[in-house]
């Protein structure tokens, strides 16, 4: 039993130590951390509506949105914040709708698709083939990509299908907001096929 | 007290911890897709290696054998979780690229490794010395790999952290990039040419000194 208890107890001394010495890390990082994090998301917003001064977050049956305005205080496009699995994991979007129309998307965090390949969806030039486009034009299945005239990442399907549900799901939302009065985008929602199968590279 | 510099030198080419021993590979092929990936991952691992050296070859005496690895578990992802608070808070950018390979680093053989095999047998300052210069051989490796993967694969050469530094585009050179090179494959066989031209120029020293060969 001594002899146990001399094994472990440097294990438990260092254990007790480092939860220290993290704890400490994290006190010390904690304003910084979230500072970050804040500036990280107004950075984004500003990426996906440069014209905007201002964004008010607001709330629609618990999901939250951004409203964009300008010096005067006039709305001028609404940002939803939206997430679809793509090939690997989540690829999380923002998407800005001024009068019905995409008027820009960035993607925000695509962490876990293909480095190279899948990432491309964060191509400027990519994704401003959404940009002007109704709901009705921007396809919700793979098929879709040929018959609406926009090309996905060669490659990379997976991935931009995540992206082309992530302007959808914010037209979702932006219809429950009573901009859109089209009861055909909802139905097509239930259309959306599930997550593909397979494991991840890495 | 005289420090044998050589302890910081060898880990840079004689005992290269990817081109040379052969170890972690698993973050060297998922990281190595653009030049900056490589020596933000290579900073990760120098700060990690040096304080987890430190520590372990301090503790070296009062670590029981038979509960050192989770000892050194414990150390080494202590530091790999404060490489990872401090990247959340001053690099988001950086953060975000190398994303999930941050707490890869706990498992990562170079810094258990060098713990198991120089730290718990040396003093603090040769320790830390061996952790620096491992870190260096391994940041300067995935440099390496990723500046050839990146040129090939993407036709660019990317130096920017932070939003701030160069992109230099090659493209105007490289009509097709071939995105082979950006993929797993494209890694290995990077990965591949680089262990055989340096395994010539080992073999080629050694025949020249006529020594035997290990």
């Amino acid at each position: 039993m001594l002899r146990f208890i001399k094994i472990v107890y440097p294990l438990v001394v260092i254990g007790v130590g480092v939860g220290f010495l993290l704890s400490f890390t994290y006190q010390s990082l904690e304003k910084r951390l979230a500072e970050s994090a804040k500036n990280e998301e107004i950075l984004a917003l500003k990426k996906v509506f440069p014209e905007a001064k201002n964004f008010n977050t607001k709330e629609i049956e618990g999901t939250e949105y951004y409203v964009a305005t300008d010096e005067n205080g006039k709305e001028i496009a609404h940002i939803f914040k939206t997430a679809n699995t793509g090939y690997g994991g989540p690829v999380v979007s923002l998407v800005a709708i001024t009068n019905g129309f995409v008027a820009n998307v960035v993607i925000v965090s695509a962490s876990k698709e293909t480095p190279g390949l899948g990432t491309k969806i964060n191509d400027k030039k990519w994704l401003s083939q959404f940009i002007g486009k109704k709901w009705e034009e921007i396809p919700a299945e793979k098929s879709e990509f040929k018959t609406k005239g926009i090309d996905a990442v060669s490659g990379a399907t997976f991935s931009s299908l995540a992206v082309s549900k992530d302007i959808r799901d914010a037209f979702i939302i932006y219809k429950k907001l009573g901009y859109i009065v089209d009861e055909a985008l909802i139905d097509s929602k239930s259309s959306a096929t599930e997550k593909k199968g397979g494991t991840n590279e890495n | 007290m005289k420090i044998n510099w050589k302890e910081l030198t060898k880990g840079i080419i004689k005992e290269n911890p990817i081109f040379v021993v052969v170890l972690g590979l698993c973050p060297t092929l998922a990281v190595s897709t653009q030049t900056i990936n490589g020596i933000g991952m290579g900073i990760a691992v120098i700060f990690v290696l040096a304080f987890s050296n430190l520590l372990v070859s301090l503790l070296r005496k009062w670590i029981p054998n038979e509960v050192r690895i989770p000892a050194y578990i414990s150390i080494i992802a202590t530091f790999v979780t404060i490489v990872s608070l401090l990247m959340q808070a001053f690099t988001p950018d950086l953060n975000r690229a190398l994303g999930i390979f941050i707490p890869l680093i706990v498992v990562n053989c170079i810094i258990l490794g060098r713990a198991e095999a120089f730290a718990s047998k040396n003093d603090p300052l040769h320790s830390v010395l061996d952790g620096i210069g491992m870190g260096l051989g391994f940041m300067l490796s995935l440099t390496i790999i990723a500046f050839i993967r990146e040129v090939l694969g993407s036709g660019t050469i990317t130096l920017q952290l932070a939003g701030v530094g160069p992109v230099f585009d090659l493209r105007k050179y490289i009509s097709d990039p071939a995105v082979v090179f950006i993929l797993p494959p494209g890694g290995f066989i990077i990965l591949g040419l680089l262990l055989a031209f340096f395994q010539y120029i080992k073999n080629k020293k050694a025949t020249k000194k006529t020594e035997p060969q290990k």
